[in-house]
C-alpha cells in the first residue's frame, strides 16, 4: 500500500492540513509503482526533504495504457456525450476551488513560488482552465461539406485514444490545466508524469478526480523519472499522442520516440529566449513594471519570459535607473512569507545551471549591472539580476537560462531591434511596449513568435492559444486552438446514388 | 410590495409534498415591484379554469423602467463591462440552483402549463437547465476573426453584444423556451426584459427570484409578465430595445416584426408556427415510426410549434400504421397533473385555445374529412380534448393548410418521393419535419428535399441544446440553440486599423472616425454612429433587395389570414401609427435621412445628427455605394 502524506502548514500565511496518498495513480485507484522504489521530494527552501512518492515505472505505463484503453472503449471517448464530460469537468473544478488555498500552500511548499502567487495566479488559473474546457466539451463541431448532389460529406472530430502528457515543474498545476483540460474535454483517456521534482499538487488533483467521478481510467497519474517513464511514454506502441513541455533538448528527444516507434502525434511547449522591445514612446512606468514581471515572476523560471530587454537609446538610461530600483526592491525569502516576491529555485541542478551561465556572462565581458550572487545561506535563492553591455553571440544573451537573469540592450531603429530580436532559434513570445498603436502593429506582425503581448508581458488566458515559432514547438495549447491537437478528423463520404 | 404566493402539491408522481413560493411582482432593476398601474392577470390552472393567484401586469410605464435598468446594467456591469468568464460562473451557478429547485420548478410548470410534472421534470426543466449551462460554456468563447488584407492594413471583427433584448415567451414550453433565449443573450452579453405569456408567468418569476440568488447584477435580467397589447407592444417598439426575441404564432410575429420595422428597426429573431410534415416510408421500422409519430403530434396535446401534425404514409404501410397509430393515441388519457403515468393527456392551455381547436375540429368535419378517432371534449371541466386523428383530408383543407396548435392529426395516404416531397413543401411554413424510412440514401434526399429549419430522421422533434434550431419561410427568421444562436445576440462589428498611415483625414476618403473605433470602443454616443454607420453599410442595403423576395414569396404563399394566435394574447392592438408616421415617411426617403431621425428618436441629442451627416457625407457614401454595387454583384 502506498504511503499517505500528512503536512501540517503552519506558515504566516497558510495554517492546514493536507494528506493523500503519494501513490501512482492508476485505473482510479493508488498502487505501489511495480518496483516498488520512491522518489525524494525535496523542499527548495532549505534542501530538506518533504516526503517520498511512489515511482512509477515502464511497466506502470503499461498498465496505466492498458486501463486507459479500456476506459476509452467502454465509458469515455464516443461512448460519453460531451455535455457529461463537461459537467465532469466542471464538477472538478468546483472541488478544486473549494481547496484552493490548500493547492496553492502544497505549489508553494513544493516548487518554491509565493505562495500568495500560487493562490493569486497558478490555482485560480487552473481552475478557468479546466472551467473553460469543460465548456468546450460539448461544443467541438465537424462540418457538412458540400460536393455533389449524389453525395453527402461530413467530418467528425473524435479523440484520439490514449494520449501522455508530460509536464514540467515551474508551473505543475497550471500545466496539468492545460494539458488534461483539452484531453478530456475532446474525449481522450490521458496518461499525465507530472516532473518528479514536482509531484505533489497533481496527486491531490488524482484524489479529486475520484470524487468528481471520473470513471477508472480516464485519468492516469504517474510520477517517475524522464529517462524511465517520459521514454515509455514517448515509445508506447499503444499511446496515440504525446505532448510535452519543457526544455528543448527533451523535447526533441521526445520527438525522436514518437518517430521511432508508431508515429504518435506530438505537441511540443519548449524553451524560449524572448524578447522584450521598449520603444521610447513607450508608458515608461508601465513598461518597467511589466518588464520586471515579465523576467523575475516565478523566479524567471517562465518558459515566455522575457529575458532579452532591448531598450531605445533615448531611453535607456531612465529605464535601466526604474527596473534597477524595482528588481531591488523584489522580496526574496520564505515562500510562505505575506510580502514574499520571489522564492528559491526549484533545485540544486536548476541553481548550478543558472549560476554556471551568471559565471558564463561575467567571462564573456557582461557587466554585471545588479545581483549576479546567491543568496541566503540556504534553499537555492538567486539575487534578482541585470546585465548590460551585452554582445549579440554570448551565452546568456543566445540560450534560456530560466533563472531571474535579465539582459539589456540598447537599440537605435525599429529594423534593427526587430532583426536582433528575431536573431534567436527560440519563438515562443515576445513583449512589445509602445503608445503608437501602429508601430505596436508592425512590430508584433514582424516578430516571429508566437504570442506577442503589446503593452504587457506573459500574460495569458485560457482563451487564447499559447505555443512556439521555430524551435521552441509545435502545436499550440489553450483556447479553441488546442482541441485540435486532441482530436483526429474523420471524412465520412455517403454516396446517395452514384452508381457504376 | 407585491404578494408572495405560496402552496404545496401533493400527488403519486411526488414522493413528498413539494412547497411552492412564487413572488408575484415585476422583476425589475433586482427587485420584485408592482407595476406602475396596479393592473393584475389571473392565472388559470388549465386543468379546471379556476383561479390559481392573481400576479402583476406590466404595461409600457413598466416596460420604460426596465429598460432603463437594463440600459445602465448594460453599460456598467454588464456587456463588455464584464468577462465572458463570469458571465459563465453566474450562469451555472443559476443551473446550479434550477438544480436544486429543480421540483419546485417542475410542479409550477406543470400546474401552470396544464402539463404532466412528470414531462415538466423530464423534458422541460432538465432541458432549460442543460441550456443554460451549454450558453454557460459559451460565454468566454466569443471569437471573432482577423481578416488577412494587404500590409499597409490591420483588420479584425469583434462580437459585441447588442444591449437590451427583449424576450417575448410563449405559454407551451415556459421555462424551456426562456432558457432557449436567455442563454445566449446572456453568454454574449445582453441585457434581458423577459416577458413570459399571461398565461404563463409563474416558473419565469421564480426564475427570477433564483437569478437574483445566483448574483446577477440588478437590471441584467428583468422579468416583466404583462398582456402582448401593452408590455408586448411596448417592447416591440421600444427606441432603446435593441432586439426583440419571439417564439409565437407567425401573425403576432409578423406585427413584431412591423413593429420593429416602424420604430428603431431592432433586429428580430423569430421562432412561429408551423404544420410540419412526418413522412413514414414504407421501409420505416413501424413501431418506431408510430411511437414518434404518436410522440410528435400527441406529446403536451399538440401545443408545439414543432409538431408533425400532417402525417404522410406511403400506401404499403399505410393500413398497418393507421391500425397502429390509432391504437396508441387512444392509451393517451386524462388524468392530474402530478398522476405518475406517462401516457395521461393534460388539457389545452386555455378556454381560448380550445375554442379554436374545437373549431378546426369542426371545420374538418364541415369540409368533408372523416373523424377516423377522437373529435370530441373530454369531460365537463377544464380544457381537455381526445386525441384526434383525421383522414381523407384534402390539401386545400383548412386543417391540413393552418396549424392548429392541439392534439389533432391529419393522415394523408402518398405513393411516391417526387409526390410526398411535393405535397410536404406545400405550406407556407418551414419550421421541422420528420423522415421515417431505413434507407440511408433516400434519409439523406428527403432531408435536402424539404423545405424546414430542421429534420429529424426517424425521430420526431426533440429539442437538442446543442443543435440549431429555427425555420424557413414563414415559420421565422434566425435560430435558437447550438453555436448558431450567439449570432442573434451579436452584432459583428469590423473595426480597422492602418498602420503607417497618418491618423487625418485621408484623401482616399475612409474618415478618422472608423480608425478611432479601435482605440474607442466604450463611448455610448459614438456607439449608436458607429452602429447605423455598419447598419447603412453592412445591412440596409442588402436588406431593400431581400425586402423584394419576401413580398413576391408572400404573394406565392398568400398571407395567412386565419392564422391561429395561440402563443400570444388575442389583443394584440396593431402598431399605433401614432408617433411613427414620421418615421415610416422617411423610410420612402433617402438612407441618410433615415437614420438621422432614427438617431433624434433613439438618443434625442442634437449633436449626432450633425457627426453622423458628417461621416455620412464624406465617407460612406462611397462604401454605400460600393457595397450597393458588390450586393447587386453577389445576386447576380
Amino acid at each position: 500500500m502506498p504511503q499517505t502524506f500528512t503536512y501540517q502548514f503552519d506558515t504566516p500565511t497558510y495554517k492546514g492540513t493536507s494528506s493523500f496518498s503519494t501513490g501512482v495513480f492508476i485505473n482510479g485507484k493508488f498502487i505501489d509503482g511495480s518496483d516498488n522504489t520512491t522518489i525524494d521530494v525535496l523542499n527548495p527552501a532549505n534542501g530538506k526533504l518533504i516526503t517520498q512518492v511512489s515511482e512509477g515505472t515502464p511497466k506502470d505505463v503499461d498498465y496505466a495504457v492498458e486501463c486507459a484503453q479500456k476506459a476509452f472503449d467502454t465509458v469515455w471517448g464516443l461512448n460519453c456525450p460531451g455535455t457529461e464530460r463537461g459537467r465532469l469537468l466542471y464538477k472538478l473544478a468546483d472541488l478544486m476551488e473549494e481547496r484552493l488555498d490548500e493547492f496553492a500552500a502544497l505549489e508553494a511548499l513544493d516548487v518554491g513560488k509565493a505562495y500568495n502567487f500560487a493562490k493569486g495566479a497558478d490555482v485560480p488559473g487552473t481552475v478557468a482552465t479546466i472551467r473553460y474546457y469543460a465548456g468546450w466539451a460539448d461544443k467541438i463541431h465537424g462540418k457538412t461539406i458540400e460536393t455533389t448532389q449524389d453525395k453527402i460529406s461530413y467530418t467528425v472530430h473524435e479523440p484520439l485514444g490514449v494520449v501522455a502528457q508530460i509536464i514540467p515543474w515551474n508551473f505543475p498545476l497550471t500545466m496539468l490545466s492545460w494539458k488534461l483540460g483539452p484531453a478530456v474535454a475532446a474525449g481522450n483517456c490521458v496518461i499525465l508524469k507530472p516532473s518528479e521534482f514536482t509531484p505533489l499538487t497533481a496527486l491531490l488533483f488524482a484524489q479529486l478526480t475520484v470524487e468528481a467521478g471520473f470513471p477508472p481510467g480516464v485519468i492516469n497519474i504517474i510520477v517517475g523519472y524522464g529517462n524511465t517513464v517520459g521514454e515509455a511514454l514517448s515509445h508506447h506502441m499503444g499511446i496515440e499522442k504525446v505532448a510535452f513541455t519543457g526544455s528543448t533538448l527533451v523535447g526533441r528527444k521526445i520527438m525522436k520516440s514518437a518517430a521511432e516507434s508508431n508515429l504518435k502525434d506530438i505537441t511540443l511547449e519548449l524553451g524560449g529566449k524572448s524578447p522584450g522591445i521598449v520603444f521610447d514612446d513607450c508608458d515608461l512606468d508601465q513598461a518597467v513594471n511589466w518588464s520586471v514581471h515579465g523576467i523575475y515572476f516565478n523566479h524567471g523560471q517562465v518558459c515566455a519570459a522575457s529575458s532579452r530587454i532591448f531598450v531605445h537609446a533615448k531611453i535607456y538610461d531612465d529605464f535601466l535607473a526604474k527596473f534597477t530600483e524595482r528588481a531591488k526592491a523584489i522580496k526574496l525569502g520564505d515562500p510562505f512569507g505575506a510580502d514574499t516576491y520571489q522564492g528559491p529555485q526549484v533545485s540544486q541542478q536548476q541553481y548550478d545551471r543558472i549560476m554556471g551561465y551568471i559565471n558564463a556572462g561575467k567571462e564573456a565581458g557582461a557587466t554585471v549591472h545588479l545581483g549576479g550572487e546567491r543568496w541566503g545561506k540556504e534553499g537555492y535563492f538567486i539575487e534578482p539580476t541585470i546585465f548590460t553591455n551585452n554582445k549579440p553571440d554570448m551565452k546568456i544573451v543566445r540560450e534560456e537560462i530560466f533563472g531571474p537573469v535579465a539582459v539589456i540592450m540598447k537599440f537605435e531603429t525599429d529594423d534593427e531591434v526587430i532583426a536582433q530580436a528575431n536573431d534567436t532559434v527560440y519563438g515562443l513570445a515576445a513583449s512589445v511596449f509602445s503608445k503608437n498603436i501602429d508601430r505596436a502593429l508592425k512590430t508584433a506582425q514582424k516578430l516571429r513568435a508566437g504570442s506577442l503581448w503589446v503593452n504587457c508581458a506573459s500574460h495569458v488566458s485560457p482563451q487564447v492559444p499559447f505555443g512556439g515559432f521555430k524551435q521552441s514547438g509545435i502545436g499550440r495549447e489553450l483556447g479553441e486552438y488546442a482541441l485540435e491537437h486532441y482530436t483526429a478528423v474523420k471524412a465520412v463520404h455517403i454516396n446517395l446514388g452514384h452508381q457504376i | 410590495m407585491p404578494q408572495i404566493f405560496t402552496t404545496e402539491y401533493k400527488g403519486p408522481a411526488l414522493e413528498k409534498p413539494i412547497k411552492v413560493t412564487v413572488n408575484t411582482g415585476l422583476f425589475i432593476d433586482g427587485k420584485f415591484v408592482d407595476p406602475i398601474e396596479k393592473g393584475t392577470i389571473d392565472v388559470i390552472d388549465p386543468t379546471n379554469g379556476k383561479k390559481i393567484v392573481d400576479v402583476a401586469a406590466g404595461t409600457a410605464k413598466d416596460i420604460d423602467v426596465a429598460v432603463e435598468a437594463a440600459q445602465r446594467a448594460f453599460k456598467t456591469v454588464w456587456g463588455t463591462k464584464t468577462p465572458g468568464v463570469e458571465r459563465g460562473r453566474l450562469m451555472n451557478k443559476l443551473a446550479d440552483l434550477m438544480e436544486q429547485n429543480i421540483h419546485e420548478i417542475s410542479a409550477i410548470e406543470a400546474v401552470d402549463g396544464g402539463k404532466l410534472f412528470i414531462h415538466a421534470l423530464t423534458v422541460d426543466v432538465q432541458q432549460a437547465i442543460s441550456n443554460m449551462r451549454y450558453f454557460a460554456g459559451w460565454a468566454d468563447k466569443l471569437q471573432g476573426k482577423t481578416i488577412e488584407t494587404d500590409d499597409s492594413k490591420f483588420a479584425y471583427t469583434r462580437h459585441e453584444p447588442i444591449g437590451v433584448c427583449g424576450c417575448i415567451v410563449p405559454w407551451n414550453f415556459p421555462i424551456m423556451i426562456t432558457s432557449w433565449k436567455l442563454g445566449p443573450a446572456l453568454a454574449t452579453g445582453n441585457t434581458i426584459i423577459l416577458k413570459p405569456s399571461e398565461l404563463t408567468p409563474l416558473s419565469a418569476l421564480k426564475f427570477a427570484e433564483l437569478a437574483s440568488q445566483a448574483g446577477f447584477p440588478p437590471g441584467v435580467i428583468n422579468v416583466v409578465p404583462g398582456y402582448g397589447s401593452t408590455a408586448g407592444q411596448a417592447i416591440s417598439e421600444h427606441p432603446l430595445i435593441r432586439k426583440v426575441s419571439f417564439t409565437g404564432s407567425t401573425l403576432t410575429g409578423r406585427k413584431i416584426m412591423e413593429a420593429a420595422a416602424k420604430t428603431n428597426m431592432k433586429r428580430v429573431t423569430l421562432e412561429l408556427g408551423g404544420k410540419n410534415p412526418n413522412i413514414v416510408f414504407d421501409d420505416a421500422d413501424l413501431a418506431q415510426a408510430v411511437k414518434w409519430s404518436t410522440l410528435g403530434i400527441f406529446h403536451h396535446n399538440g401545443q408545439m410549434c414543432a409538431a408533425g401534425s400532417r402525417i404522410f404514409v406511403q400506401e404499403g404501410i399505410y393500413d398497418k400504421f393507421m391500425h397502429a397509430f390509432t391504437e396508441a393515441s387512444r392509451t393517451l388519457q386524462p388524468g392530474s397533473t402530478f398522476d405518475a403515468s406517462p401516457t395521461v393527456q393534460g388539457p389545452i392551455i386555455s378556454q381560448t385555445q380550445f375554442d379554436r381547436v374545437m373549431n378546426y375540429i369542426a371545420s374538418g368535419k364541415s369540409d368533408g374529412a372523416k373523424v377516423h378517432t377522437g373529435g370530441d371534449r373530454i369531460g365537463k371541466q377544464g380544457f381537455f380534448v381526445q386525441p384526434t386523428i383525421f383522414t381523407e383530408a384534402k390539401p386545400d383543407m383548412k386543417i391540413v393548410r393552418e396549424e392548429i396548435f392541439g392534439p389533432v392529426a391529419v393522415v394523408v395516404k402518398f405513393k411516391t418521393e417526387e409526390d410526398v416531397i411535393a405535397m410536404a413543401n406545400d405550406t407556407s411554413y418551414g419550421l421541422a419535419s420528420n423522415v421515417f424510412t431505413t434507407n440511408l440514401a433516400r434519409a439523406t434526399r428527403i432531408s435536402n428535399a424539404l423545405e424546414a429549419g430542421s429534420v429529424y430522421v426517424n425521430m420526431a422533434s426533440v429539442p437538442d441544446f446543442r443543435v440549431p434550431f429555427g425555420g424557413y419561410k414563414q415559420s421565422g427568421q434566425g435560430k435558437e440553440m447550438g453555436e448558431y444562436a450567439l449570432e442573434a445576440y451579436t452584432q459583428q462589428v469590423q473595426r480597422k486599423q492602418l498602420p503607417g498611415r497618418p491618423r487625418r483625414r485621408r484623401p482616399d476618403g475612409v474618415g478618422v472616425a472608423l480608425d478611432e473605433e479601435t482605440v474607442d470602443e466604450d463611448t455610448t454616443e459614438d456607439d449608436t454612429v458607429e452602429d447605423d454607420t455598419d447598419d447603412i453599410i453592412d445591412d440596409d442595403v442588402i436588406v431593400a433587395e431581400e425586402g423584394v423576395d419576401d413580398v413576391a414569396e408572400d404573394d406565392r404563399d398568400g398571407v395567412m389570414e386565419d392564422d391561429v394566435e395561440e402563443m400570444m394574447d388575442d389583443d394584440f392592438v396593431d402598431v399605433a401609427d401614432d408617433g411613427f408616421a414620421d418615421v415610416e415617411e422617411e423610410c420612402l426617403e433617402d438612407v441618410e435621412e433615415e437614420d438621422v431621425t432614427e438617431c433624434r428618436t433613439d438618443e434625442e441629442e442634437d449633436d449626432e445628427p450633425a457627426l453622423l451627416d458628417s461621416i455620412v457625407d464624406e465617407d460612406d457614401a462611397t462604401e454605400l455605394e460600393e457595397a450597393g454595387s458588390e450586393d447587386v454583384e453577389a445576386l447576380e
